[in-house]
């Protein structure tokens, strides 16, 4: 067996483009997710405190 | 995270090599192209400092075969049959895609080291520094990988 067998062997795996295409595409969709997590966390930061917020106000006319 | 335009440069740099790693550890298409991605992903994540050309390719080397150890990791607590076969540029009866078949039959460790040795042409102290064992090891592996090759394509010790 010729040590460069392998070599040869291993060479000639075809990385076609759609195997490319893939990688990109899946690349792209989780980037796309990260941002919406990171959107939907800061409005569910928002709508918490809003929320906390109106909750005090409540109590605060409530006690008067 | 960094530029698209920097991964894309660094994805036709060794995107090729890195997909063709993970083909021979994982045997399958789907999870090469998966395996390459999180790859890409971490580069993209984690921005690291190359001092050279050289420290870029083994850390990414290093990073694709962790990568591909933990998925097999997976498989041998979740098995599942591969019926897929690979895409390959010579005739399915030529003595490369036996070898490559060979190959891929192969236990990782000695997959990876014969890898790095034959395709990539790394000497042993730099496998060593790649694959954190020592160079003894690496040595072992690969005279017990060829050994295996051999026995499996039939090959005596003189041939």
């Amino acid at each position: 067996m010729d040590k460069n067998s392998i070599k040869s062997a291993v060479t000639g795996i075809e990385f076609t483009e759609e195997s490319k295409q893939r990688i990109f595409d899946g690349i792209e969709r989780r980037k796309n997710l990260k941002q919406k997590i990171h959107i939907k966390r800061i409005t569910t930061g928002d709508s918490c405190n809003c929320h906390s917020f109106f909750v005090c106000v409540y109590k605060y006319l409530a006690k008067k | 995270m960094l530029e698209q335009a920097s991964v894309e440069k660094m994805f036709q740099k060794y995107g090729e090599m890195l997909y063709k790693i993970c083909i021979v550890m994982l045997e399958n298409t789907y999870d090469a192209e998966d395996t390459v991605q999180d790859v890409l992903i971490k580069y993209m994540t984690k921005k690291p400092l190359f001092e050279t050309y050289e420290h870029e390719k083994a850390w990414l080397i290093r990073v694709t075969i962790n990568l591909c150890k933990d998925k097999l990791r997976f498989y041998k607590q979740h098995p599942y049959i591969n019926i897929e076969t690979i895409k390959t540029t010579y005739p399915e009866d030529s003595i490369d895609n036996q070898i490559l078949a060979i190959l891929l039959e192969l236990p990782s460790k000695y997959k990876e080291v014969l890898l790095l040795y034959y395709v990539e042409g790394y000497k042993c102290f730099e496998i060593s520094k790649i694959l954190k064992i020592t160079e003894s090891t690496v040595k072992k592996r690969l005279e017990r990988g060829r050994k295996l090759l051999k026995k499996k394509l039939g090959v005596n010790e003189c041939g």
